[in-house]
């Protein structure tokens, strides 16, 4: 045992070595932890908004030197060019509204916004369709390059999925947005060094609010590609492939250079309130406030986009090392933000993305040929419940929807439903549906529900139905699986009788077209109405809001009458941000909880 | 031995080839890569990602096309040009990989360490107490920790580790009641741990729980919290009774061979403690790999020259007193740099990242952040690593107590320190240190999840979005560093087995 | 016997311990009763035998099971408006989750699902291991090293991704607890077959085999009546163990996203579900977590104490003392849980543990080791005996395979 004795005196030595060695108090002398920041006088005046859903009108900011963190998912920035398939996603263009100005944002209800102070638009002729543009006089990139309209020539000529380069197969732009070539053949018209440009479209075109002339630096690639910015743009006006090749080249991969890599200081250009400054391979992304910005100054200097699982957000939005965030809205998150009392801000609203239940009008489903069986079998489902047990204990104010082309902050929804909708199937009509089946000599029919698992509202969804439904007479199935909608899957074989499924609408006043007319692509269950068909090619056609509404009537009457599929609800968002960070807001469109994230300021 | 090495070599190629072809083919089948795009926004931009993406995926080219592209891929990197192939975003593969595998590989290598330390101590101890009280505690302990599904400890892990300790070290106090409890606690289980008759555990229970019930307190009045010291004194008594308790255990006090040494060395890291300062306060990775080096070296020379007959002995006490010396004198250093890393960032230990984003500090700053970033992943693989590691120790070290050659030991009178340390004890090492290497390559898979839980972005976060977008490439990365690691760990166990054992050979 | 000094000690030790269990019994007790008995003297298995069986039981009375009504008045499916928030009251012991429907019926449920899988893995699990192992152990030659090697790719992709990998596929067209129980267990049959072949390996080469070949015994009765048989110690706790295992392995899956999906339930996805809970519906967080951790925990000790009893040489309480003069520990004392509940619990992999000879050109090794290991007849402990030693502390290289094989 004198193994033991040796080792506790060893010990003992130790304790009363530690009490010697430090027998007075660490740290200062005098206890200067005062600690709390200075809020900072500058910054942080909420004032108005433009418009009520807009941008606040915040007058004359100071940048505080400060950083505010946030993330809106896991998902990897994609790169500086985030307008190339493999990089737009909401996550990298959350990240390039920082750096990336536009004519038009979106508006915290998801309605289009001008933008002024990049310019403005109007629209000065309706035939043939004119759109006038004005760049701001000040606006220049951050390399101190003045905006101008070589700028838009450059972005207009980039979006043409039909330029095919040398080997006929690639595009020479490998842009995701492909179109707006087609649309104004001509492009923008204008000096390219001044500052105003016309644009004349082919074809009257509602959503010309949402093309985009203002994208990437010419004088860039014009460099890149060893042209003068001239050249450049007159190659752009005449498509010409050949001479495009190598700015092709450039535009798509030579900024993207894989992820945690920045292109270099002459090709990282901003014409946006920031400007990327760091970028770190998983972890996160970080841009600094753009110090030839000519509008508003941002609130803080630096702006971190973390890739955080949403999983993990609230702890971490707690433990500070969040500031904002855009979680999964689940009741358990909405709970645990509120556990956090006045510490969180919670930002709560509807999304532009809507749940329906689409029914399949062809291949084996049993509601292929009879209206009336669709019709008893939207009787029984339960929205008001559904919206009632899933929705509202997340969005207190959510609804049941019951449009299928608008949404309930449009100003035509009122008008839409009322002519369209006889609100018969407002609440559930377990009797009716009985009747219908009783006469149709259907008893136990069984309804197969598809959608892509795992998604665990959705279950609860059609365990909700199914516990309607199955009284009225029906025995409804869940056939949900991984890929459903997959080639191959029960939905592109036309193998289900109902499809739980959701759309996320991008603002567009003419989509509709792509779902509810005959053939379209995303009309997947194969409907075919050739009133429904007539209406929507006409808004295709009209500038005419008023005719637009009109037509929209008669059609949404139309699928009620056909009994098309029944829409439940828009999707609730949630966005949290700590009770420190000012002018946070919601925005129901896609670009989200970061919408307006210049005009965040500390208070920290 | 050669001829062995590479038949090994070529059978682990052969099992790495079919492994490959059967996670790629599941890979492929398991589900529809533009599932995702397929039910979005009404866009015509979907359209064009989708052709994108089936150009990355090479979707129209058949499985094994695609895999056989791949095998040649892979195969250059045998000759230094490896082409992983891309993702479903386009980028390389082996771009991805690098970044994923150090942090990965950071996060395991520090567990496994950590983990494989504590597990052989309670594993030796409880293998020497079987049957006591504390082994049935540890025990105990150890198949909880083992049933615990990792993310639910990761919640809770974050909540009282982080969130609470970050609110706490705001203003470090303990509240009486806190006090008490603690201090009962650690004196039920220090009785525990001691054993003995109940006078013995009676003494041993007052003595912890008094020891905390004053250290706590102390500690608090200190403001050791905030402001962490030690200063030289604590780093000199601990090296000397590290001098002290290395020769009593491998020779004994008397052994001056051995004692004079270690005391030399111990002497040795206070000068080295008061003359680097400077150096030290703003060091670089290459003075601190210098200042192992040494740690190994020098003790080695001396003891070489000084030890005599009992050289081996004095190396080894040597070496345990710079080794524990260094880590005493960046402990310090840690310390120092506590109060001003504090006030960069008030919440220390932060629930998400391998970093702290746009974080710029000193060299001790910076290691103090990745430190705090690693804590919290590190504790949870440790923590369910050490529990096997114990039973694992435990088990062989009661196995090798009970061979012949111990009894034999035992029976030429050779003291018990003797025969523990370094009779049984380096022999039940021999399959630890084979089961501790085997479980580096299986805890990168495990690690899939941690990753995620502290939203680390990995070797686990390539394998899952890999798996999330049926983007085989990823995934044929994941389990080519897995099954690498796998195949050369297995490939050392058979050498070092063959060398040592002339029974396995050719 | 391998080591003659130390069996003698160690034979006594055994004898007068099982004389003890035999109590008055004038006929000595057969192999399976002495087990049992041994078994019965585990406490902490015991404890947990009966833990698990009250578990099992609660689980299938109290909401039924097939569409036999159970004693727990609330139907789980049915949905309803929370009461108080979902929180536990007298007619909702556990709560109510999101949608008003009884907690506790759904954790039974979720219970029922989980134990379904647990067993099926370890049935498949145990059948495909004991069956091939026992083949590529008798056979040699080719079958072994097909066998062998298509178990050795599980060892280089971890079980976790294999799984993951597998239920993504399976996915598409299937969601059962039926089908993920059985397909887990035949992606972790690698590390018994390994064991139990290299126990056939040493067996195989006994008198009595011998002696039934001899007599013209087929391969199969060989196999199925002699050697196997005498793995059951093996194979028994092996089992239990890989039990545990699918707990947490299944866990691990619904936590990925890849395990049991709704409209079925299973503690894991119940857990994963609603992880984020615990500060604000505790409840939900902590009922499924506590049934996992039972379940795992009361399975991991009956495997310890199975293992006590087939080998007794380590279990009981005999005198420390007198157990190391004995030298009663073998190899196979390693009691540790598979690795595969960590590899659920997200730290590692079973076939990962499988060992370092198994890559190895099996034969060899085995015909080497072979030669060290004899075990006594009739004794079914785990394999790998020692070799006799002298006092020169050799290394004991076997016992590094089999030690790890073991645990698998």
């Amino acid at each position: 045992m004198r193994l033991k004795r040796v080792s506790a005196a060893v010990a003992m030595g130790a304790a009363a070595a530690l009490a010697l060695a430090a027998c007075a108090p660490g740290g200062p002398a005098t206890s200067s932890s005062s600690g709390s920041g200075s809020a900072g006088g500058s910054g942080a005046p909420a004032a108005a908004q433009v418009d009520g859903t807009g941008k606040f009108e915040l007058g004359d900011v100071k940048s505080q030197d400060k950083e505010i963190k946030l993330s809106v998912g896991s998902t990897e920035f994609g790169g500086y060019n985030g307008m190339t398939p493999e990089t737009y996603d909401t996550y990298t263009s959350a990240v390039r509204g920082m750096y990336m100005s536009g004519f038009f944002y979106y508006g915290t209800d998801g309605k289009v916004i001008p933008n002024t102070q990049l310019g403005t638009a109007e629209l000065v002729s309706e035939s043939p369709m004119k759109v006038k543009y004005t760049i701001n006089e000040k606006a220049v990139w951050s390399d101190g390059t003045p905006i101008t309209v070589a700028d838009a020539v450059m972005a207009w000529g980039t979006q043409n999925a039909k330029l095919m380069g040398s080997d006929g197969k690639t595009p020479v732009f490998n842009n995701v947005s492909s179109d707006l070539v087609e649309l104004a053949p001509k492009g923008p018209e204008g000096d390219l060094k001044g500052k105003t440009f016309e644009v004349t479209y082919k074809d009257p075109n509602l959503d010309w609010k949402l093309q985009t002339f203002l994208d990437f630096p010419a004088h860039v690639v014009a460099k890149q590609a060893d042209m003068s910015v001239e050249d450049l743009a007159a190659a752009l006006r005449a498509q010409d492939k050949g001479k495009l090749a190598k700015a092709g080249t450039f535009w798509n991969k030579g900024w993207n250079k894989g992820p945690g890599k920045l292109p270099s200081k002459e090709l990282n250009v901003s014409s946006g309130p920031f400007i990327l400054d760091s970028w770190e391979k998983g972890q996160s992304v970080t841009v600094k406030a753009n110090d030839k910005w000519w509008g508003t100054k941002p609130g803080v200097n630096k702006l971190t986009f973390r890739f955080v699982d949403p999983g993990a957000m609230v702890q971490a939005l707690q433990n500070g090392d969040l500031d904002v965030m855009s979680p999964q809205p689940t009741l358990d998150t909405l709970k645990q933000l509120e556990n956090l009392g006045t510490a969180v801000n919670i930002h709560r609203g509807n999304t532009m993305t809507w749940e329906h239940v689409d029914f399949n009008f062809r291949g084996t489903s049993v509601f292929k040929d009879d209206a009336d069986l669709r019709k008893a079998f939207a009787m029984c489902i339960p929205r008001e419940q559904i919206v009632k047990q899933l929705i509202q204990p997340l969005n207190p104010q959510a609804k049941v929807l019951n449009s299928r082309v608008s949404f309930p902050g449009d100003e035509d929804y009122d008008a839409i439903t009322g002519a369209a909708y006889d609100k018969k199937y407002d609440s559930v009509d377990l009797e009716g549906a009985k009747k219908i089946l009783a006469d149709k000599g259907k008893d136990k029919l069984k309804v197969r529900i598809g959608y892509n698992s795992p998604n665990p509202r959705r279950a609860n969804e059609v365990q909700l139905i199914k516990a309607s439904c199955d009284q009225a007479g029906f025995d409804v199935q869940d056939i949900s699986s991984a890929d459903f909608s997959a080639e191959g899957g029960p939905q592109t074989k036309g193998d289900y009788d109902a499809f739980l499924f959701a759309w996320a609408s991008s603002g567009q006043l003419t989509s509709d077209r792509n779902i509810y007319t005959t053939g379209s692509a995303q009309n997947f269950g194969k409907y075919s109405n050739k009133t429904v068909d007539e209406e929507l090619t006409k808004i295709s056609q009209t500038m005419d809001l008023n005719a637009r509404v009109e037509s929209l009537k008669v059609v949404e009457k139309q699928l009620w009458d056909d009994m098309f599929g029944i829409p439940i609800f828009q999707h609730p968002g949630l966005d949290a941000s700590s009770s420190d960070i000012k002018n946070v807001k919601f925005n129901a469109s896609q670009d989200g909880i970061s919408w307006n994230a210049e005009q965040w300021a500390t208070a920290k | 031995m050669l001829q062995f090495i590479l038949r090994r070599l070529g059978v682990s190629v052969l099992v790495l080839l079919l492994a490959s072809v059967m996670v790629y083919f599941l890979t492929t089948i398991s589900g529809d890569p533009l599932a995702g795009l397929r039910e979005q926004a009404n866009d015509p931009k979907i359209a064009t990602q989708m052709n994108a993406r089936i150009q990355n995926l090479d979707l129209n080219t058949p499985w094994f096309i695609r895999y056989l592209k791949w095998l040649g891929g892979a195969a250059a990197c045998v000759y230094g040009q490896c082409n992983l192939g891309v993702d479903i975003t386009g980028n390389q593969v082996l771009d991805s990989l690098g970044a994923a595998a150090s942090s990965t590989l950071r996060l395991v290598l520090i567990s496994v360490i950590a983990a494989a330390i504590i597990g052989i101590f309670v594993g030796v101890v409880t293998a020497i107490r079987q049957y006591s009280d504390m082994d049935y505690l540890v025990t105990f302990v150890a198949f909880v920790l083992f049933s615990l599904p990792s993310f639910w400890a990761a919640v809770l892990l974050k909540e009282y580790a982080g969130i609470n300790y970050n609110n706490w070290i705001a203003n470090p106090q303990f509240t009486v009641p806190q006090i008490v409890v603690s201090a009962l606690v650690i004196g039920v289980l220090a009785q525990l741990c001691m054993g003995g008759g109940l006078k013995r555990r009676l003494l041993t229970f007052v003595i912890a729980a008094a020891a905390v019930g004053i250290a706590l307190p102390y500690f608090t009045w200190l403001r050791f919290w905030q402001f962490p010291q030690m200063g030289p004194a604590v780093v000199a008594i601990v090296c000397l009774a590290v001098a002290v308790f290395a020769t009593h255990v491998t020779v004994g006090i008397k052994t001056k061979q051995v004692l004079y040494p270690s005391l030399a060395m111990a002497a040795l890291v206070l000068v080295v403690y008061y003359a680097g300062w400077g150096m030290l306060s703003e060091p670089n990775w290459w003075i601190l790999a210098a200042g192992l080096v040494l740690a190994f070296a020098v003790p080695w020379i001396v003891g070489h020259f000084v030890g005599g007959r009992y050289k081996t002995q004095a190396i080894g006490a040597g070496i345990a007193v710079t080794v524990v010396g260094g880590f005493l004198t960046i402990v310090d250093h840690l310390f120092v740099t506590w109060p001003s890393f504090v006030a960069m960032k008030p919440r220390p230990i932060s629930t998400i990242g391998s970093n702290t984003p746009n974080f710029n500090g000193t060299f001790w700053q910076t290691f103090l952040d990745n430190g705090t970033q690693l804590l919290l992943p590190t504790v949870l693989l440790t923590v369910i690593s050490v529990a096997s590691y114990s039973r694992y120790t435990r088990a062989a070290m009661i196995d090798v107590q009970s061979q012949d050659y111990i009894r034999t030991a035992r029976s030429k009178g050779l003291p018990e320190r003797t025969v523990v340390l370094r009779h049984a004890f380096r022999n039940a090492m021999i399959p630890i240190v084979t089961i501790v290497a085997m479980d580096f390559a299986a805890l990168i898979g495990g690690a899939v999840i941690t990753e995620q839980v502290f939203g680390w972005k990995g070797m686990g976060a390539l394998f899952q979005t890999g798996l999330k977008n049926v983007d085989p490439n990823p995934i044929m990365a994941f389990v080519l560093v897995t099954g690498g690691i796998a195949v050369l760990f297995n490939l050392l166990a058979d050498v070092i087995y063959a060398l040592v054992d002339p029974r396995i050979r050719v | 016997m391998t080591d003659k000094n130390s069996s003698q000690n160690l034979a006594s030790i055994a004898e007068v311990e099982d004389a003890k269990l035999a109590g008055s019994d004038a006929a000595p007790l057969s192999q399976g009763k002495l087990v049992f008995k041994r078994f019965m003297r585990h406490k902490p298995a015991m404890i947990s035998s009966v833990i698990l069986i009250v578990v099992i039981l609660v689980a299938i009375t109290s909401i039924g099971i097939g569409g036999i009504p159970g004693w727990w008045p609330i139907d789980y499916k049915k949905t309803s408006i929370s009461v108080d928030g979902g929180a536990p009251s007298a007619e909702h012991w556990f709560g109510q989750d999101d949608l008003g429907r009884d907690y506790f019926g759904l954790v039974m449920s979720g219970t029922q699902a989980s134990l379904i899988i647990a067993f099926l893995v370890g049935i498949t699990g145990t059948v495909l291991g004991t069956l091939l192992g026992a083949l590529a152990g008798y056979f040699r030659g080719w079958v072994d090293a097909v066998i062998m090697r298509i178990a050795d790719i599980f060892f280089v992709v971890p079980l976790l991704l294999i799984a993951a990998i597998i239920a993504k596929g399976a996915s598409g067209f299937i969601n059962s607890p039926w089908f993920l129980g059985i397909m887990l267990g035949v992606v972790s049959w690698a590390g018994l077959a390994r064991l139990v072949r290299a126990q056939v390996l040493s067996l195989r080469e006994r008198e009595y085999v011998d002696a039934a070949r001899a007599m013209g015994a087929s391969s199969w009765r060989i196999i199925l009546k002699h050697l196997i048989p005498n793995a059951i110690g093996t194979v028994l706790v092996n089992a239990t163990l890989a039990i545990a295992a699918a707990v947490l392995l299944e866990t691990a899956l619904s936590f990925l996203g890849f395990g049991v999906r709704p409209p079925n339930s299973s503690l894991g996805l119940l857990i994963s579900d609603y992880q984020n809970s615990f500060t604000t519906r505790p409840w939900l967080f902590w009922w499924p977590g506590l049934m996992i951790l039972i379940v795992a925990l009361s399975v991991n000790f009956i495997g310890d104490g199975l293992r006590d009893a087939f080998d007794p040489r380590q279990g009981g309480r005999i005198k420390r003392r007198n157990l190391i003069a004995a030298g009663l520990m073998g190899p196979s004392a390693v009691d540790v849980p598979s690795a595969a509940d960590r590899a659920a619990a997200g730290a590692a992999d079973p076939v990962e543990r499988t060992g370092s000879a198994s890559l190895l050109e099996a034969v060899e090794v085995q015909d080497a080791v072979e030669e060290s290991k004899q075990q006594p007849d009739g004794d079914s402990s785990p394999p790998g005996g020692r070799h006799a030693s002298g006092a020169d502390p050799d290394t004991d290289p076997e016992s590094g395979p089999d030690n790890e094989g073991q645990r698998s």
